[in-house]
Formats: C-alpha cells, sequence, structure tokens
C-alpha cells in the first residue's frame, strides 16, 4: 500500500474500498474462460505448478485442507482425492462467478463428498482458530487488498504445525527471460484475453497485477511478519512462479 | 528428509508426470501386478541420482505416485551417479554393478528387488509421454534407458546366480574356482600315484633285500 487509504490496481492506484470490487469485475468477467485461458496463457504449465504444490503440500489421508482463491478447483480437486471422504476440503473465493464455475466444474467431476465451497474473503475468513492442516492459495494472493491481514486470517485459521501454500507469479531471476516475460505479458496475454475471454482489460489488468506482486524475498518477509516460521520458497520456471510456503509455530 | 530438487521444479515435475502417467496406464495391462504393487499401498521407494542431482520418490500402491519432493520417511532408497546408473543399465549384465557396489542401497533392499522385479513385469510405452515434454530425440534416449533400468529384475534373475558364482570365485576368491580344484584333484591323483609308486618301490627293495 503506498498511502493510508490507497492501494494498487495493476499499476493504477485506487481507494482501498475499491479495489475489491474491481477486482471482482476482472473475475466476473474472465470466470466461464478461466481455465482456457490458464492453459493458453501458460502453456499448460499451470498444471506442473499445481501438481508441485501438492507434493510440497503434505497433505494426506483425513487431513483438513483450504483452498482459498480456488477458483476453478484444480487444487481443491486433487486435495479431495488425497485426503478422502474421511478428511475434509474447502473451495473459498470471494467471487461468486469464479466459485460456481469451480463448484460446477468439481460436481460434473463426480467430485462431492470431503469437499465445501465457501463464499470467503481471505483478509477475514469465516473459519474456527486451528481449523486447517493446509491452506494453499494458487494466483489469489496479488488480487487481495490487503496481504498482510489476509496472511494473519490463513495464520489463524491454520492449525499449529499447518503449512501455509502460496503460489503465485513472483520476479524471473534471469534478465533475458524477464524482458521476453515482459513482451510476452504485455503485448500477447491482453491479446489473448481480447481473442478467448473478449476481454483485453482484465488480461492487461492480470500482466500489471503480477508485477505489483511482492517479490520471493519480499513475500518471504510479509510471512514471517505474519507470524510463519520455516518460511522458504521455490523459484519455478525460473522464478515466473514462486511457491512460498511458512509453517504456523506449535 | 526434504529433498531440494536441483532442476527447476516445472521441469523435474513435468518428466515425473509424464513417467507417472506412462506407468499408471500400462499398470491395468498387467491385473497381477497392479494388485501386487496395491498390497505395498504407502510405502516408499526413492532413487536418488547425485550428479546431476535428481531424485524420484515412487509411493507405492495400484496407482503409482511419482513425487519430486518427499519429506516423510522412505522405505528404501537407492544412490548413484548418472554414470553409475547407465553403466549398470547399458551393462551387459547388469548384476556386475550392483556386485560392484558402485550403487548404494540404504533400507529395505527387499522392497527396492521387489519393486524393481514388479516394474520389470509390466511394458511400458516410456518414450510415447515423455516425447510430448522433451521433444523426440531426448524422448527416445531417455525411454530407452528407463526401458534397460527396469528391465534389470528381468536380466539381474537369469544372471545374478552366474554372477555370484563368479564373484566369490574370481573377486572375493572365497572358494578356489572349479578348474583350480581339477587341478588340485590331479595334483592329489599324481601325489597319491607317486606314493603308491613309491610304496611299491620300497615293498620291491625290501623283498629284493630279505631275498
Amino acid at each position: 500500500m503506498s498511502e493510508q487509504g490507497k492501494t494498487h490496481f495493476g499499476y493504477q492506484e485506487v481507494d482501498v474500498d475499491d479495489k475489491a470490487g474491481l477486482v471482482a469485475g476482472v473475475f466476473h468477467s474472465v470466470a466461464s474462460r478461466y481455465d482456457l485461458m490458464n492453459d493458453l496463457m501458460s502453456g499448460g504449465i499451470h498444471r506442473l505448478w499445481k501438481r508441485f504444490t501438492i507434493e510440497l503440500s503434505g497433505v494426506r489421508k483425513g487431513h483438513s485442507v483450504l483452498d482459498i482463491a480456488g477458483g476453478t478447483g484444480d487444487l481443491a480437486g486433487k486435495f479431495a482425492d488425497i485426503v478422502g471422504p474421511e478428511g475434509c476440503v474447502v473451495l473459498a473465493d470471494i467471487n461468486e462467478s469464479m466459485l460456481s464455475v469451480g463448484r460446477d466444474k468439481l460436481l460434473d467431476q463426480g467430485k462431492v463428498e470431503p469437499l465445501s465451497y465457501a463464499q470467503a474473503d481471505a483478509q477475514f475468513l469465516p473459519f474456527a482458530d486451528n481449523s486447517f492442516d493446509c491452506i494453499t492459495i494458487a494466483f489469489g494472493l496479488r488480487n487481495v487488498t490487503d496481504k498482510n491481514l489476509a496472511l494473519r486470517s490463513m495464520l489463524r485459521v491454520l492449525k499449529p504445525g499447518g503449512r501455509l501454500l502460496v503460489l503465485e507469479f513472483s520476479k524471473p531471476t534471469n534478465d533475458m527471460l524477464s524482458k521476453a516475460y515482459d513482451a510476452y505479458s504485455f503485448n500477447v496475454l491482453p491479446k489473448l484475453g481480447q481473442l478467448i475471454a473478449g476481454d483485453s482489460d482484465s488480461y492487461q489488468y492480470l500482466a500489471e497485477s503480477i508485477r505489483m506482486h511482492p517479490d520471493q524475498e519480499t513475500l518471504k518477509e510479509m510471512m514471517l511478519d505474519a507470524g510463519f516460521e520455516q518460511c522458504e520458497f521455490f523459484n519455478m520456471t525460473g522464478g515466473i512462479v514462486a511457491l512460498h510456503r511458512g509453517l504456523k509455530p506449535w | 528428509m526434504v529433498d531440494r530438487p536441483k532442476v527447476d521444479p516445472t521441469l523435474h515435475v513435468a518428466l515425473l508426470g509424464a513417467a507417472e502417467e506412462a506407468i499408471n496406464r500400462a499398470l491395468p495391462y498387467a491385473p497381477q501386478t497392479q494388485a501386487a504393487l496395491a498390497k505395498l499401498e504407502g510405502q516408499s521407494v526413492q532413487i536418488f541420482v547425485t550428479e546431476p542431482q535428481f531424485s524420484v520418490t515412487i509411493v507405492l500402491g495400484g496407482i503409482l505416485q511419482l513425487r519430486s519432493v518427499y519429506e516423510d520417511k522412505v522405505g528404501a532408497s537407492i544412490e548413484g551417479t548418472l554414470r553409475e546408473y547407465l553403466t549398470a543399465a547399458a551393462a551387459d549384465d547388469p548384476a556386475i554393478a550392483l556386485i560392484n557396489g558402485n550403487l548404494r542401497i540404504r533400507g529395505d533392499s527387499r522392497l527396492m528387488q521387489k519393486l524393481q522385479s514388479l516394474l520389470s513385469e509390466l511394458d511400458i510405452d516410456w518414450e510415447a509421454p515423455i516425447a510430448a515434454v522433451v521433444g523426440d530425440v531426448a524422448g527416445h534416449q531417455i525411454g530407452k534407458t528407463l526401458r534397460s533400468l527396469f528391465n534389470w529384475g528381468k536380466q539381474s534373475r537369469s544372471s545374478l546366480e552366474r554372477q555370484l558364482s563368479e564373484f566369490i570365485l574370481e573377486e572375493a576368491r572365497f572358494s578356489p574356482s572349479k578348474l583350480e580344484l581339477e587341478d588340485f584333484y590331479r595334483d592329489i591323483r599324481k601325489l597319491q600315484q607317486s606314493i603308491d609308486r613309491t610304496e611299491a618301490k620300497l615293498k620291491r627293495l625290501a623283498r629284493q633285500r630279505a631275498g
């Protein structure tokens, strides 16, 4: 946040109270084509990033998992298979359109039992303290208005020893890659957005919001400040994406 | 143990994902193998390549999982450089590699052998899914290596016995070889004959003296 009462919406500076509504607008607009766009934009690699997230989650049979900003349910569906009927997976998203697309998709896959759904704001999670063994937030944290508040809220609802995994776009570690990635994000991405989802502005926002998101070290510091311990990050695809992991102290 | 992958996790996960798909696609065509693997549900085996650093943990069950990161205790692990794996895979007789101890096995080695023998019974099409990730040329090479590695069980079962006997005889010299024994017995027979002849001579001399 640059000054009191102001925050970023991509490269624009907007009132804190307005950001959630603006972000909601973006996701209402892209929800129906979100999966297709993710595949096209990342060349399918987002599936690999999510697979690695699941490996590092350490989630097992019987665990309770909260997938925040779980949108189209990729992670929640996989977690449901792992935890089994004796576990519990909550798919949460602040955006109604994304949540219903995700719920429909999982229902279509025949996944019912350990799954439940909650329209929830990551900053004010509506769950009891110490509820979850693992919380994931994939490509969601950068859209949250107050990231520190959200991290503290996640810490509260995690069980002691529980893990938070933040999968998010980050800063490429190589200059050449960084330039190519910039060119792609600002030239190709909005055009793809226009072509597939009929909305170039939303994808322009996505590209901008990625650049405004804290880099690897900054996010790690934020997690430590929020009270997580053993925080670490794993760069993927040359740092285009990073997976941060932190544990709630016992 | 926390395994820190040196390769980019994206590539690591892509390769393992492709291999996992290839194995799990082959499993239903070998129902006995699948049933035997299902009995080992939850056990895990780690394959460690030290140079270049690469690892995979195979979580056993009716459906196999290949994990780039596995933080629980594994049942067994095998470790060696890529060269050692490739040498073993390419060897006419891979059992030599095992006997010489280039690849180090820790933990429950029976679990490792069991997995190897079960996987060797599968006819896995490695090339197609791996080529989809890394291209045809690399896919063919990696596929060829994997095929050799996973056929170890078959090759080694037939030759292990012979190799083991060679090792005991030639390398460790715990026991004389068949040829050496035959030489030894021939020497004994010669000695026996010499003794017999000497004895006969002595008797003859004794008779002459008495006569």
